[in-house]
């Protein structure tokens, strides 16, 4: 029998199977759900990015008006003076946001678990309180969004077996599959060409589904190559389940035992797995309570203001070498208010290490769940997928860097206008937002 | 009934697969609790010496004024409970730390799923995922053809013409599988009771008890569905793939459906949104470092009325220090105000999950399981609340310190001795026993039972009604 | 005694019975022959009371209704006993009288397996090791062992090897000069002849011929058989 006949004749199986075409088209509606999901995310995230874009520029508007207006600060709060560096870039309203990539329909990934925006201020840190993830529902969050990656990994391997779950069973139980092996000569064949029919049915749904969207948000025009590459990831995840099955299907005994180890396959490697690795990684890397960290945003953060005021004006020179050319840094006594208004920085320091050794601790475990990932496929390619819609623990580390590299920025600016005792102007605080931008 | 239970239990016993799938599960379900046991004993400790570590900074304090003592706060870790080691429910989402101090309430941070990469999607491998996934699917595989391979060789006529009848029949199947379930069930509460018993208690016992029946209702629904799936179709195939397919739906599809549904309902102001408004509520009251409002000038003149004197140099207290309580309770009214609206807007999406049990009793399982082991929704924002009650006490003595503790308004720099801020209480999180909390789980408890009572009559409705050939 | 008066079964408009009336006396053994789709299994499935006549009236000893209580004075024997493959045949034989209510000792068990022609060192055996026919013999044990007045037999010699289905002949003959009355639907001419003593013929739900066994010889019963199923 041709190629094309098998197809033919599949094809006829499918449509007159009622349970299969209700379980196709229930996953295409999910998927329809599914996106709607993500693109609700990503416009709340938008929207959310409006309303800060809207209080930045109200927050510039007001600082400008101080200038324009001949006033260092508002009437009710006298000690502020926006003349002087430290005030001003008080008032310089600092934001590090991820902006939601067009690929965020396409899978939610950790989103849910992060916070994407960040007010940098001279106490900021990458691990502040406010940078914890939306308002939701834990309980909400245990059982996860239906998103297009939770559809791709977890609900297309279920359809896969609702498609070829009697493949070779329905003729064991009927009796007639020596028969057929008699007509068709090679069985192998013939089950591989059954299964494939379904291989292709789900590749050009997930490939129709993933462009149209990549068309819908624009995707194509920046994320060109990680919309190939998610078709890649999405066709590759496909072809690992249709071995699978086709090889249950070959070892066939009929239609109950066939579907019983498929769906049992399903829950070793979607649940059983990826739950026993991460119970082991809990245990070897328990849920981190960052005391570390905790230590230096509290103890040692308070115990510097302890150190005498030349001291700390070492430290900080030792930081930023430049501030011996400064004002304040030539002058032989240190001036101890500018001292005490850049001590933020030295603060800054002691966070970064101990943020520094989270995330090595953070690195560890993820190294660990890595080396799972010849047992653990699906892990992996739920990880590779969201890599690719940069929404895993990487692209929420790196929006962390950008963080800091923001702070570090204010800091640096804070500390040199400071000591070298700027007076600033309206010109002054723009090139200061310019600089914070 | 007895003769044909015996029987079904016989035949598992000697089915060779059944008995290798049980040796498999019961060194699971052994292997699983007692690491479960592990990992929590393990968080329990961090959480102990982390607990410790913050109060001995507290308690090493040198003499500081109270104020600048509010500042440095505390911290509250948010504990697990000794049930998480079977169901760790929200816990790993939720945030673990809580930084107490003055003026702000803050948000549970450093979530441990924030930690790493995604692993799973559906937990961790706890009992809970087994008592909830597999041991379902696995009853299922036991049920799936229980009635159908009597009908397929024909020995239902055999087994009806001895005089039994076929509800016996099918009841004796249904209580057999089951009771595999309950097995199960009750040899992983055993391990949990044996390696844990330090954490067993009165409280515990009752945790266990409901989380037991909660189980045991659910494989009991889980049993008997699939039995009358049994009789309703003509083939053990189609009974299976049906089964299997209520399984998808219940377990993997509608908990996701019914939770965006919920949120949808009832949805949540986003945290620009919800901090806009605190703050738009806050600024209507005082500052406590700036004392220059409306409310400020009344406490003025009560005070100065009070002590019958006419500035506030003359007062014999530091008034600074009623002026913060007085702004940490008016922030502690706008906490009120708006967190009260968002736990009750939580709590109406979980009202609203708990009904999604009439057409997912996994729904209603999941609810008990995770409230008899203290780590759902409930319980979580008990800790809060419980957290917040503890800020503003702290806080409260702290100020009063400023007030009264013998310095004069304007006094910053005055200092409250190392013996004062030992005096003031640590923060103690205990779970709110379950007898209090028992009613918000009734309606998952009545979804189980009405499921068990709708499928029974479904079942002696089928058994009078079913063709025997 | 078994007494079907008038009675009408239709399935989709298919007439299966049509006025069906016949008796089987106590004592006696009453063989239905037919064809495939004559009737004898809906017969047969009637007195069970698995199915309800839609006319006529029904009498097993007592006036029988669809009610499982009554089932326990027929014994039945199917056409292919599939009994409980992990279970012994002897432990076949205690769980179906149990579920009968009937107690019976090991030994009592084993001389009814004796009685029915299964050999004593096969008892213990598990069923899945049994022979089709090693089976039958089970299935008749557990009709025996009921004591019942009533015997329902549907091809109870299929699969049996000549001298099995001997066998089951004497034991039939033995049990109805114990009193009972026995019913056997087959489409075996030549064990109808040998163990009944009465035949009837049934052609698309209707009782076309009655006779006694005594009153013809295996070749005459074949050909009125095949005179009736050609017309």
């Amino acid at each position: 029998m041709s190629l094309i006949n098998i197809f033919l004749y599949e094809f006829n199986h499918f449509r007159k199977s009622k349970a299969k075409v209700i379980a196709y088209l229930l996953f295409l509606s999910t998927c329809v759900y599914a996106l709607y999901n993500g693109f609700s995310l990503q416009n709340k995230q938008k929207t959310t990015i409006d309303g800060i874009e809207q209080k930045i520029q109200e927050g510039i508007t007001k600082v400008l008006g101080w200038f324009d207006e001949g006033k260092t600060g508002p009437e009710d709060r006298p000690w502020i003076d926006v003349s002087t560096p430290f005030w001003a870039l008080w008032h310089t309203p600092t934001y590090t946001i991820k902006t939601p990539s067009p690929l965020l329909p396409l899978g939610i990934g950790q989103s849910e678990q992060y916070g994407f925006y960040k007010q940098v201020s001279n106490w900021s840190t990458t691990y502040d309180s406010d940078m914890v993830e939306e308002l939701a529902n834990p309980e909400r969050l245990i059982n996860g969004n239906i998103d297009f990656a939770f559809i791709i990994l977890f609900l297309m391997p279920l359809l896969l077996i609702v498609l070829t779950y009697n493949i070779n069973g329905l003729e064991k139980d009927q009796g007639f599959d020596r028969l057929i092996s008699i007509q068709v000569g090679n069985i192998q064949h013939w089950l591989l060409a059954r299964s494939g029919f379904y291989f292709l049915l789900i590749l050009v749904t997930n490939a129709v589904l993933i462009l149209t969207i990549g068309i819908l948000n624009n995707a194509f025009a920046d994320f060109g190559s990680e919309m190939i590459s998610l078709l890649i990831v999405a066709t590759l995840y496909l072809c690992f389940w249709t071995i699978i099955s086709y090889f249950i299907i070959l070892k066939s005994s009929g239609i109950s035992s066939q579907a019983f180890t498929m769906i049992s396959v399903w829950l070793l490697l979607c649940v059983v797995i990826p739950g026993a690795v991460h119970q082991y990684a809990s245990i070897r890397y328990p849920a981190n309570l960052m005391t570390d960290f905790l230590e230096v945003n509290r103890k040692e953060a308070y115990s510097v203001f302890e150190v005498s005021s030349d001291t700390l004006a070492q430290k900080l020179k030792a930081i930023y070498p430049q501030l011996a050319n400064t004002k304040n840094g030539q002058d032989s006594i240190s001036d101890e208010s500018i001292v005490q208004h850049t001590v933020s920085a030295l603060i800054n320091e002691m966070n970064k290490f101990a943020v520094y050794n989270i995330e090595s601790l953070n690195d560890e475990k993820n190294q660990l769940i890595a080396t799972s990932y010849w047992f653990n496929p699906v892990s992996f390619f739920q990880n590779k997928w969201n890599n690719i819609t940069a929404t895993d623990y990487n692209a929420y580390k790196k929006y962390r860097s950008e963080v800091q590299k923001d702070i570090d920025n204010k800091m640096e600016l804070l500390v040199i206008e400071c000591w070298d005792k700027k007076k600033v102007d309206k010109i002054t605080y723009q090139t200061y937002l310019e600089r914070l931008k | 009934m007895k003769d044909i239970f015996i029987n079904e239990w016989r035949g598992f016993v000697r089915n060779q697969l059944f008995f290798v799938l049980s040796i498999l599960f019961t060194g699971s379900l052994a292997v699983v609790t007692y690491l479960g046991i592990v990992q929590n004993k393990t968080q329990i400790e961090i959480h102990h010496d982390a607990h410790r570590h913050i109060r001995s900074q507290w308690d090493e304090m040198k003499p500081t004024n109270p104020h600048g003592a509010a500042h440095f706060g505390s911290y509250a870790f948010k504990p697990n409970t000794v049930l998480n080691g079977i169901d760790e429910g929200i816990t790993s989402v939720t945030g673990n730390v809580l930084r107490l101090e003055g003026h702000a309430q803050n948000d549970l941070v450093y979530s441990e799923a924030s930690q790493s990469l995604l692993i799973s999607r559906f937990g961790k491998l706890k009992p809970a995922l087994l008592f909830q996934f597999i041991i379902p699917l696995f009853l299922i595989f036991l049920a799936f053809n229980t009635y159908t391979k009597e009908r397929e060789s024909g020995r239902i006529k055999l087994l009806l013409s001895q005089g039994t009848s076929l509800q016996k029949i099918l009841l004796a199947k249904i209580l057999s599988v089951w009771m595999i379930g309950v097995l199960l069930l009750l040899f992983a509460i055993f391990i949990q009771i044996i390696f844990n018993n330090q954490g067993i208690n009165a409280e515990t016992f009752l945790r266990l008890f409901t989380l037991s029946l909660s189980y045991a209702l659910y494989y009991l629904i889980i049993t008997t569905l699939t039995v009358l799936l049994s009789v309703q179709f003509s083939s053990s195939s189609a009974s299976l793939t049906f089964a299997i397919a209520v399984w998808v739906l219940w377990t993997i599809f509608l908990p996701k459906i019914a939770g965006n549904a919920v949120e949808q309902l009832s949805p949540l102001p986003t945290r620009v949104e919800f901090k806009k408004a605190m703050e738009t509520d806050r600024s209507k009251g005082i500052d406590g470092h700036n004392p220059s409002g409306d409310r400020e000038k009344e406490l003025e003149k009560t005070t100065l009325a009070k002590y019958k004197v006419d500035s506030l140099s003359q007062l014999p207290i530091n008034f600074d220090g009623l002026v913060m309580q007085a702004d940490e309770e008016y922030g502690n009214s706008v906490w009120d105000k708006h967190f009260g609206q968002l736990y009750e807007q939580l709590l109406s999406q979980k009202r609203n999950y708990q009904l999604s049990g009439i057409i997912n009793p996994f729904a209603s399982l999941q609810n008990l399981s995770m409230g008899s082991a203290g780590t759902d929704m409930i319980h979580h924002l008990d800790f809060l609340k419980q957290a917040e009650l503890y800020r503003r006490a702290f806080i409260k003595i702290l100020n009063d310190k400023h007030a009264y503790g013998g310095s004069k308004t304007g006094e910053w720099e005055w200092k409250a001795d190392n013996d004062f801020f030992r005096s003031v209480k640590d923060f103690e999180y205990s779970t709110t026993s379950f007898a209090n909390l028992w009613t918000k789980y009734l309606i998952d408890i009545v979804v189980l039972a009405f499921w068990v009572i709708l499928l029974f009559t479904l079942i002696l409705y089928s058994s009078k009604r079913v063709s025997l050939l | 005694m078994i007494h079907l008066q008038n009675i009408q079964k239709t399935f989709k408009g298919h007439k299966a019975l049509d006025d069906l009336s016949l008796e089987v006396k106590a004592g006696e053994i009453y063989g239905l022959l037919g064809a495939n789709g004559a009737g004898k299994s809906t017969t047969l499935n009637l007195i069970l009371g698995f199915l309800n006549p839609d006319h006529g009236t029904i009498s097993v000893g007592i006036n029988f209704e669809k009610s499982n209580k009554s089932s326990k004075n027929i014994g039945y024997i199917p056409e292919n006993v599939n009994l409980y493959p992990y279970l012994s045949g002897l432990e076949n034989l205690d769980y179906f009288c149990k579920l009968a209510d009937l107690k019976y000792s090991k030994s009592e068990l084993s001389a009814f397996l004796t009685e029915c022609g299964l050999q004593q060192d096969s008892h213990d055996k598990s069923l899945s090791e049994y022979s089709k026919g090693m089976r039958q013999k089970v299935g008749i044990a557990i009709a025996y062992a009921k004591k019942a007045k009533i015997y329902l037999l549907d091809e109870p010699a299929s699969g049996l090897d000549p001298l099995a289905s001997n066998e089951l002949t004497e034991l039939l003959k033995k049990l109805a000069s114990q009193g009972a009355s026995i019913l056997m639907a087959s489409h075996d001419i030549f064990r109808v002849r040998e163990s009944c003593h009465r035949i009837g013929i049934l052609k698309n739900g209707k009782l076309i011929k009655e006779m006694n066994a005594g009153d013809v010889t295996s070749n005459e019963l074949e050909g009125i058989y095949l005179n009736f199923m050609q017309n």
